[in-house]
């Protein structure tokens, strides 16, 4: 195992009491729901990606996905839980996440706690269910885009901001920045922040006609990879200053350091093959964090397993790291649970936590074949022991969207 | 188009480097210009004095659809097109070439509450079977033919917290200046009804007359007035009130209030008379209807525009969340 940062003092040039801390997670995905389990999937290489079954495929020409396929009951309260399956989803994951953060011991929280919810998606997969089957009008209102994020800040009886943000499948890093900003801001004492997207028929129809989905299993970086699979799942983290969790007597997961959200101005749905956005992303994440490229330790990349995306992001990493670049671990957990879009960033982020607490790497699967254009140092095959303190997590989406967050484990 | 001849030139002081540098002439703050497409007309000029009277029983005021000049944009939607027309008319009205916002030192903050419905609408009630129309479902599409359509690689995202994504958008374009991750913030808001009409009319309750289609964008600039902007947000029963008791009410020159019905309009006023006798209250709806999160852009625009300087209070209402921004004109703080 090798852990430390050679390029970065452990002091570090942002003082400690003005950092942001990640106080709790929360997790809901294919490959497990809770931390525990989903850090327990991601280790082990367990594939959650199954037939879907939950609405009709028979007209796709890809017909699976990570599928949740029973939501574990956790204890959320006495309130009933609303029909909306991304509301479900959020409230499952924040559930854990403010328990996690000790969130609901904390009354003098709750008149500055603010919610920040990302989605490539929002609610319309209860649009889709309304018009199916049109009845209460009210329902229709809440499948909107922030339709889930207030069903969230209504069960959490959050008094704060409550942001619904879309970068699409960047979104879950985007809403951790904008959490941030809040925070720093002062227009929040505590952000319970992330991302959430469902599969439905809407958006596996999309990718149908885009012919975007592989009908061979995802292998990010390998030179057969031939395309994506969807997921979906929600990822929440809980976050606050340093110095409301030592007021709180909270000991941190990590800190968020730095984050941006920039744009490709390029293709509306490609990604630019020069990564003009994820350059300027990453490198004002850098600069936001106070931290240099080479004190990098591990990125979390966005790894869809599509032929443009991850020679693109290779390209990138090594043009903002330099030489530094092939002695980072990088690794992607899209090939565990299918991309979950929303959500994606957020769980990448948890995992990046989660390394370093426990001091391995989650491999990325289906790895075989080299491809000389993605020539970094994968995590392939198995966990690697290694405890990264130091990561990046990158995310891209549609219309150009592209994000950047840089984390800390807590030491 | 209001455009003032003259105005929106600004000096960027010599001795800063260019990135920090703050504006310190300038006849509307950080405001650098702005362009405003609605159901009514192009620019301010054109918003009735009072829309009840100006279209009495009118349900909702479409706006035209920009006839724009380019190959490329042929299969954008009409939010794109809104979209990228707004961003031309605040280039021109601030007096802004195309250069001057191309590249990654410009942000884009992007804010609607319904500019992804007919897109959404139309793809999920199977009328587009094509593999062309679904990434217009994304919100995202909208900002993204108009970065695209500019040339923007800087800071990028768009809100989508119902009507009140407009205030949340101009402080994150103000965080986003202050903090130097940019040197001009692009605000756009596009709010569009009419290809949906039958399921806005469906949701009368919700939403208030008329509902006007509107694009609306301002461009932002770092300036020494920001310092003193402020933005907070509270839920709940008596989230108004509590926003702005903390808020000192002899400095404030005007309140603007931006609300989803007319009656929750006049609940607000009166709650709000009551806390400030004699405030100088807008209620915004009534110049240019029920805009959703481009009202306080537009809110924004009417205050640079009535004077006097001072201290001008946003607030806008989303079902029970209100958020707030505090923006300084000149002044005071320049």
């Amino acid at each position: 195992m090798t852990s430390g940062t050679p390029n970065w003092p452990s002091d570090g040039s942002i003082a400690l009491s003005d950092r942001i801390a990640i106080t709790g997670m929360g997790v809901v995905s294919p490959i497990g729901q809770g931390v525990e389990a989903f850090w327990a999937g991601l280790i082990k290489g367990v594939c959650g990606i199954t037939a879907i079954e939950r609405f009709p495929t028979h007209d796709f020409r890809v017909r699976r996905g990570g599928e949740i396929k029973q939501l574990v009951e956790l204890r959320v309260g006495d309130q009933p839980l609303p029909a909306c399956r991304a509301s479900q989803f959020l409230i499952h994951a924040a559930a854990e996440a403010t328990r996690m953060a000790r969130l609901p011991d904390s009354a003098a929280l709750e008149r500055c706690l603010a919610v920040v919810v990302g989605s490539a998606l929002g609610g319309i997969a209860a649009a889709e269910r309304w018009y199916a089957q049109p009845g209460d009008l009210h329902a229709l209102a809440t499948a909107s885009y922030d339709g889930p994020t207030r069903n969230l800040a209504r069960w959490l009886g959050a008094t704060g901001p409550v942001l619904t943000i879309s970068t699409a499948c960047a979104s879950g890093a985007t809403s951790l920045g904008l959490a941030a900003d809040l925070l720093r801001t002062g227009a929040a004492t505590a952000v319970v922040a992330g991302g959430v997207d469902v599969l439905c028929r809407f958006v596996m129809r999309g990718f149908n006609h885009l012919r975007a989905l592989t009908r061979d299993e995802v292998r990010p970086f390998d030179r057969r990879r031939k395309g994506l699979l969807l997921g979906e799942g929600a990822g929440l983290v809980v976050l606050e200053r340093v110095a409301t969790a030592r007021q709180r007597g909270v000991t941190p997961f990590g800190y968020l350091l730095g984050h941006a959200s920039c744009a490709d101005g390029a293709h509306i749905t490609a990604p630019d093959p020069a990564g003009r956005g994820l350059e300027q992303a990453i490198r004002l994440a850098l600069a936001n964090a106070g931290v240099p490229g080479e004190a990098i330790e591990f990125i979390s990349a966005h790894g869809t397993g599509t032929p443009l995306n991850d020679q693109m992001e290779t390209q990138v990493f090594k043009k903002v790291l330099g030489q530094r670049a092939y002695a980072v671990p990088v690794n992607s957990i899209k090939a565990h649970m299918g991309h979950t879009m929303g959500a994606a960033a957020t769980l990448e982020t948890i995992m990046c936590l989660l390394a370093w607490r426990y001091g391995e790497i989650p491999p990325t699967l289906n790895y075989a074949e080299a491809d000389p254009a993605c020539d970094l140092d994968y995590v392939t095959g198995q966990a690697r022991a290694y405890r990264p303190r130091l990561s990046l997590n990158t995310a891209a989406g549609f219309a150009g969207c592209n994000a950047c967050l840089v984390l800390e484990g807590v030491a | 188009m209001q455009c003032l001849s003259g105005a929106g030139r600004c000096r960027v002081k010599e001795t800063a480097p260019a990135h920090l540098a703050y504006r310190t002439e300038s006849p509307w703050g950080a405001v650098r210009g702005w362009g405003l497409l609605t159901g009514w007309g192009r620019g301010l000029p054109s918003l009735p004095p009072d829309v009840h009277s100006a279209a009495p029983g009118q349900r909702i005021l479409p706006v035209a659809t920009p006839r724009l000049e380019s190959e490329r944009l042929r299969r954008a939607t009409r939010e794109c097109l809104l979209g990228v027309a707004a961003v031309e008319a605040a280039l021109e009205h601030g007096q802004m070439s195309h250069d001057e916002v191309v590249g990654p030192r410009t942000a884009l903050v992007f804010a609607s509450a319904s500019a992804y419905v007919a897109a959404n609408w139309a793809f999920l009630t199977g009328g587009t079977e094509t593999a062309l129309h679904f990434p217009y479902t994304a919100p995202s599409a909208v900002p993204g033919e108009v970065t695209i359509q500019f040339g923007i690689t800087g800071p990028y995202l768009t809100l989508l917290s119902g009507a009140n994504a407009g205030i949340e958008a101009l402080w994150q374009a103000v965080t986003l200046l202050t903090t130097a991750q940019c040197d001009r913030a692009i605000v756009l808001g596009v709010e569009a009804f009419q290809e949906c009409a039958e399921l806005y009319a469906a949701g009368r309750w919700l939403l208030g007359t008329p509902l006007t289609e509107v694009a609306a964008c301002l461009i932002l600039e770092r300036h020494a007035s920001l310092a003193g902007m402020r933005y907070g947000a509270a839920r709940g029963e008596n989230g108004l009130l509590s926003l702005v008791q903390q808020e000192p009410g002899q400095t404030v020159a005007g309140v603007y209030l931006c609300t989803p019905t007319t009656h929750d309009g006049q609940r607000a006023a009166q709650d709000l008379q009551a806390h400030w006798p004699g405030v100088a209250l807008s209620l915004v709806h009534e110049r240019c209807g029920i805009c959703l999160a481009c009202s306080p852009l537009i809110a924004l625009m009417l205050a640079i525009t009535a004077g006097p300087p001072g201290d001008v209070l946003l607030l806008s209402q989303w079902w029970d969340a209100w958020s707030m921004l505090r923006w300084p004109l000149l002044g005071k703080n320049t």
